[in-house]
Formats: structure tokens, C-alpha cells, sequence
């Protein structure tokens, strides 16, 4: 079974009438079943807590959307940490009530295009080979490492636009109308996109095997 | 894609959504974490301790009006307190052009420079654009004939008065637009060495402006070589930055 995409706790729809959390600082608590919605809301009033939150929530979901098409893992850590610097910098630009994870996900999207046409890692970003070996993954066994491999040639076989999509809708679990929202397309191109890479990756990973 | 017409495909019209369900699983590609989330914390913290941490996490409407302010403080002090002697003279239909074609490009220059990341971003193309044309279009203006003769300061900085002239008015284009190109480098949220070349180019649009109200002098050669490189005085002093960051930041 092809591993779900991370849900995000308590969907927009379904909000508690409680607030995420009151105060600023680190001192003040966020309530587990707050929306990303209302976490980001607290996180742009300056309660760190929600940022926190926000992280752990997405984490997890970022690092198999963005760098499964990565040569190196710790250009996904580096990207990754951009990716939640960008945000704690663009807080106080979230306009409240509009949905947290397709503004995120472009954010994320935007950065990882210009992060690699660039080429060139920011100041800020550096870790040590401490930090890398730290945050790399641990005690992989050879099989996964040859799934990652194979993965990762797949998604070379796609042009950049069918990688996106990839990324968002298998890795990332995100409904196509997300999808489209995030990368700047209409549904149905997605869809047409979608379709092509999906047949293009079956066919290179039946090849391999 | 079986049983879907090349039609339906191109159009996209009727497809079903696609799905993974018949690849293999994903392999897991989590990291360490904890220790992601510790030298995140630490990031985050260094980010607000930093000079220009809060300028870069102020709202994008709030920074505009900072380095709108700071524009406009230089082009309020060029005209009210410096204004050109010869104004009186200068063709009107000339320095409305000029300076409406550096003032539209400054405003649309540096409101380019400052989007956010939620929105369509600039390609490297695009960007390099850009600095060609903050450079451009003072030079440009520069090199059309002389706007007029009729004031005896307009004729000056020639001979041994062309350096002179020259060094003054470098210096006050450059000066005038520090601020706001100071305010468009410390609030730029995703700082590189191609952005801070922009900002200097950007910066050179702005002294381009407030020399032209300034400034009597109106040689071709003196503008060339005192206002269209006011950009480029910006841009050294911006990358000569980056090359101090940048050693400071490898000694330690």
C-alpha cells in the first residue's frame, strides 16, 4: 500500500470555538485539536507554541513532499529549514481565516525552485557535518535505501511541472483542487499532469524490476 | 492511459483523478526529527536576535511603506532644500519624462523585489532583467543631447571643474538613495548575492531621481559619469558587504 500522506490535525471545517492559544511567547499553550488555521493565526500574534506546533505537524509531511527528488539528504534538511525560516518571516502576512496548507505548501514550492536555481545555500542555512549526520536519517537498511534510489530515478524521468505534482498529491496525500491551487494551474491541466507521471513512473519502476 | 481518448487527454476533460495505488509504497524518508526540530528552534531564535530579523518578519505592506517613506524623505530634500537652479529653464516636457520613467521604474523595481513567497516567483532570467535595465535606463537619459543651454550652471563641470562636479553628484545620488535601499536590503526576506546587485541597481534608480532635481549640470558627459553610475556605485558597495559577511562568517 502506497504510504498515506500526513493529515493535519482538525480540518478547517471542524474547528474547535476555542482559540489556539492565548498570549505571546513561549510560556503559552496551543490546544492539540486547534486547525493549522487558528495556529498560524496565534503564531503571527507571537505565541511560539503554535509555532511549534506547526512544526511538528509538518515536518514529517515537508520532507516527503520536497526531497524525495534529491540527490543529496542534506540539501532536504537545509530546504526544509528554509522552508519553516520563510514562514516564521512571512507570519505576519497570513491573512486569518484563508486556508493554511495550500499558502504553506506554495511557499514551500517557491522556495525549493528558486533554492536550487540559485544553487547557492544562505548563511543562515549552513549546518555543521555534525548537524547533518544528526539530522540524516539513521540505521537505513539497504532496501530502503534502494527504494529511495529508485524513487528518486523515477522522478527524474518527469519534467519539473509532473514532479510538483507528484510530490504534493502522492507524497504530500493533497487533494488535486489543492494541488492546482499550489502550483498556479488549473485542475485539469493537474490532472492531465498527474496522469502522465504516474504512467511514466509505472512504467520506468516495472522496467527496473 | 487506458480507455481515455488523445482528445480527452489533451483537454483534460472527463479524467478520472489519478492515483498511485499500484506503485510501490513510499520509503520512508524521515530525518532525525528531534534533532531537525532543536536546530530549528536554534534558527529561529538566532533569527529574531538578529539585526534585521524583525525588519524581515515585518508585514510586506508595512516595508513597503517604510522604503516608500524613505524615498520619498530623499525626493522631498532634493526638491525643497536643493532643488536645481536652473528649474525655471528646464524643459518641462523633458524632466516630466525622465523623471516619470525612473520613477515608474523605482516603484515597480523594488515592489518586484519584495514579493512574498506565496506568490509567483521571478526566474534568474527575469531577475538579470532587471539589473540590465536599473542600469539602462539612467544611461540612457544620460546620453540624449543636452536638455539646455540657457543657465551658465548648467555649463559648468568641464575642465578642471568635471571631477569635482562629478564626485559631488556621485555622492549625493548615492547618498539620497541609502535609506530606502538600506530598508529594501534589511528587509529582504531571502537575501543573496543577486538580490543585494538588484537592490544596489534599484538604489541607482532612485539617485538617478533626486540628481534630476537636483543637479543643474546637464552634459551628457558629466551625467554619464556621475548619475548612471550611481547604480553601480550601489551595487559595489552592496557586494563589497557581502564579501566582509562573508569572510566574517568563514573566520568564525
Amino acid at each position: 500500500m502506497a504510504e498515506a500522506g500526513f493529515t493535519t490535525q482538525g480540518a478547517s471545517s471542524e474547528a474547535p470555538k476555542r482559540p489556539a492559544g492565548t498570549g505571546k511567547g513561549a510560556a503559552a499553550s496551543v490546544s492539540k485539536d486547534a486547525t493549522d488555521e487558528q495556529l498560524m493565526e496565534a503564531y503571527a500574534g507571537g505565541n511560539m507554541a503554535a509555532a511549534t506546533a506547526l512544526h511538528q505537524r509538518y515536518s514529517k509531511v515537508l520532507y516527503g513532499v520536497l526531497t524525495r527528488d534529491l540527490a543529496r539528504p542534506e540539501d532536504g534538511s537545509d530546504l526544509v529549514q528554509q522552508c519553516f525560516l520563510q514562514l516564521h518571516r512571512h507570519r505576519r502576512d497570513y491573512q486569518v481565516g484563508r486556508p493554511f496548507r495550500p499558502w504553506f505548501m506554495t511557499i514551500a514550492f517557491n522556495l525549493k525552485r528558486q533554492y536550487f536555481r540559485t544553487k547557492k545555500r544562505r548563511p543562515e542555512s549552513e549546518l555543521s557535518d555534525e548537524q547533518q549526520q544528526r539530522i540524516g536519517a539513521k540505521d537505513v537498511a539497504a532496501d530502503v535505501i534502494n527504494a529511495r534510489e529508485t524513487l528518486r530515478k523515477a522522478l527524474a524521468e518527469l519534467n519539473e511541472q509532473q514532479r510538483e505534482v507528484i510530490a504534493l498529491h502522492w507524497f504530500g496525500g493533497i487533494p488535486m483542487p489543492e494541488v492546482s491551487e499550489i502550483v498556479g494551474a488549473s485542475l485539469s491541466a493537474v490532472k492531465v499532469r498527474a496522469h502522465r507521471a504516474y504512467a511514466k513512473m509505472r512504467i520506468y519502476i516495472s522496467e527496473e524490476e | 492511459m487506458t480507455g481515455v481518448s488523445l482528445e480527452q487527454e489533451e483537454l483534460g476533460v472527463g479524467l478520472s483523478t489519478p492515483s498511485a495505488a499500484d506503485l510501490p509504497p513510499l520509503p520512508d524518508e524521515s530525518p532525525d526529527l528531534e534533532a531537525f526540530e532543536q536546530h530549528l528552534a536554534e534558527t529561529l531564535r538566532e533569527e529574531d536576535a538578529s539585526p534585521f530579523g524583525r525588519w524581515r518578519s515585518l508585514p510586506i505592506k508595512t516595508q513597503r511603506i517604510a522604503w516608500g517613506l524613505g524615498a520619498l524623505v530623499a525626493v522631498a530634500v532634493s526638491f525643497f532644500l536643493s532643488r536645481r537652479v536652473d528649474w525655471d529653464v528646464y524643459p518641462v516636457g523633458r524632466l516630466a519624462l525622465v523623471l516619470g520613467v525612473l520613477s515608474v521604474a523605482w516603484v515597480y523595481a523594488a515592489t518586484r523585489s519584495n514579493i512574498p513567497l506565496d506568490r509567483p516567483t521571478r526566474g534568474p532570467i527575469a531577475g538579470a532583467s532587471w539589473v540590465l535595465l536599473g542600469l539602462a535606463v539612467p544611461l540612457v537619459f544620460s546620453l540624449m543631447p543636452a536638455a539646455h543651454a540657457d543657465h551658465s550652471l548648467s555649463l559648468a563641470g568641464v575642465a578642471d571643474d568635471f571631477i569635482p562636479r562629478a564626485v559631488g553628484c556621485l555622492v549625493w545620488g548615492t547618498l539620497t538613495a541609502l535609506p530606502a535601499t538600506f530598508i529594501i536590503l534589511a528587509t529582504d526576506r531571502q537575501p543573496s548575492r543577486q538580490r543585494r546587485i538588484l537592490a544596489g541597481v534599484i538604489g541607482g534608480l532612485l539617485g538617478n531621481i533626486t540628481l534630476q532635481l537636483h543637479c543643474p549640470l546637464t552634459s551628457p558627459m558629466h551625467l554619464v559619469t556621475s548619475h548612471a553610475t550611481v547604480g553601480l556605485v550601489l551595487v559595489l558597495v552592496g557586494v563589497g558587504f557581502v564579501l566582509i559577511a562573508a569572510r566574517r562568517s568563514g573566520r568564525s
